[in-house]
């Protein structure tokens, strides 16, 4: 019973979801009996498909590449090679993550300016360090005597990076790269004001001409976005670690 | 096969092999013995470059071992790990085939070899190949860390405290599995320790080392009977006579047996006492010559015979077996008070006898004050 509990919610929610989405009719329907009397309920300039499309490809692109630079970041610094910059790179992603992201996107628009890709530079920028932040701290946990075993047993460098240190720091690794995803959803909003459009688009909108319908399509949207992409992870991460209890 | 030839090893100021020279020849198993810190450790890392030597050299079959690709070199010797060191998220199965994985083995042979494995040292295949580490006992991490090191079938083995972290009745039974297993593998083993009955029980020879210098390199008996110096002397403890008859295998010290049926038994109880010469234990045994009790002589010269009345016997309990060491012979027959002790086989028929004052001589003989 319990299981297909677990199966049917989330199915029903991304029905409902899609529905909200694609469905003009719907949407006006359920905005209307939460915020009656307004003008107007559906934002007519874009559809609410499309923001939610520009967005994910805003999130997509940034977090692949601050997963990707972040990880192969942490590595290098925790190879012979890169020590030295250990120390550095470490202070800097754990001091710049207490920026707030809005903050960090402020800064970008005058030194990169406006639209796309300057927001896909700032979005990248932010949330690369919580990426770097748990690279390292993953491979620096990693058990000092099990690298031992994997050097006694023959393993070459590159060898104990795939098979041993990689595998015992993905956890905390995924981790890192799921905190990024979920915060660069949200962060993501803030690119409308920069003109990067995505479902800020809708609630600044919303904001301007003092339209909580507008508000409430944009942030729920957004919301279900990150909510759902942080429930998928976790799934998966507890896929891939079920079977050993370590 | 191995050769050390005036290795120093310094950490920085500290020196942890000091000049080390000896030799382990092919399918011994050599023991390296010592207080904590003393360098056992350095000593092994230095054959399977883990170590560099700070000066002299390590040979392996006549090479340098500094001649051949480190990496390769280590997937040629099998290596034990002291504490285990299994990886912790690979399976049981993963981590048996982790050295034929870095050879390249197909993954067909690969899984092939590792059931060989894990039936060798004694885990059901089908029940133990998916667990993690976790979720192994001590004495099984203990077991599938050295079926990880015979798995690519390696000539050499190096084993750090492989027994270490069990207690002391499974690290027994880990011993003498491992005995047999060598007996049939007969791998050339450098194999560190510092227990001292672990050392006896498996050594070929033993090296007994303190900081970084080597005491003494001798056979276990020959260790015992003799220490080189004050320090091993005290190392082996006063109770070095009896820890050599651990060293002595029952079936290479075993007398004939005199046998009787239990008829004859009955006219042999009247057998005279004589002029007192020497009487034999007679063994009494069954129609299938299993033992099934004895005619003890009698001791009192006055007695007019020679024998006292018939004693049953559980096998069991008073005989031994021939690969049993001198040890427990004398711990039987200082238990049932006897002379001797029949050596039995397994379906409880007489080989042969261990006699009290054969122990005693060869105690005697080897034994230096
Ligand atoms: N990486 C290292 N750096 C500095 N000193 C070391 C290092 N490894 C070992 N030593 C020192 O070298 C000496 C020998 O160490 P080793 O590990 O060979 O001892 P061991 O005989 O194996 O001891 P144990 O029985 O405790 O395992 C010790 O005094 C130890 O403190
Ligand atoms: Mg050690």
């Amino acid at each position: 019973m319990k299981r297909i509990g677990a199966f049917v919610l989330p199915v029903l929610l991304v029905a409902g979801f899609s529905v909200f989405v694609w469905s003009e009719g719907v949407r006006e329907l359920v905005l209307r009996s939460m915020f009656p009397g307004r003008i107007s309920y559906i934002y007519e300039r874009v559809t609410l498909a499309r923001l939610l499309s520009q967005h994910v490809a805003l999130v997509a692109v940034s977090s692949g590449l601050a997963a990707a630079v972040g990880v192969a970041l942490g590595v290098f610094v925790t190879r012979p090679i890169g020590r030295d910059f250990h120390p550095i790179v470490q202070d800097i992603s754990s001091v710049a993550q207490t920026f707030p992201p809005v903050a960090v996107l402020a800064l970008a628009v005058p030194a990169i300016g406006f639209g796309f890709a300057p927001s896909i530079v700032a979005l990248f920028v932010y949330s690369i360090l919580p990426v770097i932040n748990n690279t390292i701290s993953g491979l620096d946990s990693v058990d000092p005597a099990v690298i031992e075993a994997s050097r006694g047993m023959g393993m070459k460098r590159g060898q104990i990076l795939w098979l041993t240190e990689l595998p015992l720091a993905a956890r905390v690794i995924f981790a890192g790269i799921r905190t990024s995803l979920v915060i660069n959803i949200g962060t993501a909003t803030v690119g409308a004001v920069v003109g990067a459009g995505g479902l800020g688009t809708v609630i600044v909108s919303g904001l301007v001409r003092d339209n909580s319908a507008y508000v409430f399509t944009g942030a729920a949207t957004a919301a279900f976005l990150a909510f759902g992409l942080d429930f998928v992870i976790g799934r998966i991460q507890n896929r891939l670690y079920d079977a050993r209890s370590d | 096969m191995i050769e050390f030839r005036n290795v120093v090893k310094h950490y920085g100021g500290q020196t942890a092999v000091d000049s080390v020279s000896f030799s382990i020849a092919r399918a011994e198993v050599c023991v390296l013995i010592g207080p904590s810190g003393c360098g056992k450790t350095t000593t092994l890392k230095l054959i399977n470059r883990m170590l560099e030597p700070s000066s002299g050299e390590v040979l392996l079959d006549g090479y340098p071992v500094a001649s051949f690709e480190p990496e390769e070199l280590r997937r040629g010797i099998g290596y034990v790990i002291q504490s285990v060191g299994l990886f912790p998220h690979m399976s049981v199965a993963e981590n048996v085939g982790i050295v034929p994985r870095l050879v390249k083995w197909e993954r067909s042979r690969r899984e092939r070899r590792t059931d060989e494995l894990l039936d060798l040292i004694g885990l059901d295949p089908a029940q133990y190949r998916r667990k993690y580490p976790s979720e192994l006992s001590g004495g099984e991490a203990q077991r599938v860390g050295v079926a990880r090191a015979l798995a690519a079938d390696p000539p050499v083995l190096l084993m750090d405290e492989p027994f270490g972290a069990v207690d002391p009745l499974n690290r027994e039974t880990l011993q003498l599995e491992f005995a047999a297993l060598q007996r049939k593998l007969r791998k050339t083993v450098v194999f560190v320790t510092h227990d001292l009955d672990e050392a006896i029980r498996l050594a070929d020879h033993v090296v007994i080392m303190r900081e970084g210098r080597i005491l003494q390199h001798d056979q276990p008996a020959q260790v015992l009977a003799s220490p080189a110096n004050e320090f091993v002397r005290q190392f082996v403890g006063v109770d070095r006579a009896l820890k050599r008859l651990a060293c002595f295998e029952v079936g290479d010290h075993m007398k004939r047996a005199e046998t009787i049926t239990r008829e004859e038994s009955r006219n042999r109880l009247n057998e005279p006492n004589g002029d007192g010469g020497y009487h034999p234990i007679l063994w009494v045994t069954n129609r299938d010559q299993a033992l099934v009790g004895m005619l003890e002589p009698e001791l009192n010269r006055r007695s007019p015979l020679a024998y006292r009345p018939y004693v049953e016997l559980h096998p069991a309990e008073v005989g031994v077996r021939p690969a049993a060491s001198l040890r427990e012979a004398l711990s039987r027959i200082l238990g049932q008070g006897l002379r001797a002790v029949p050596v039995i086989n397994d379906e409880g028929r007489v080989l042969g006898e261990v006699r009290l004052s054969d122990i005693e001589e060869l105690n005697q003989t080897g034994i230096t004050r």
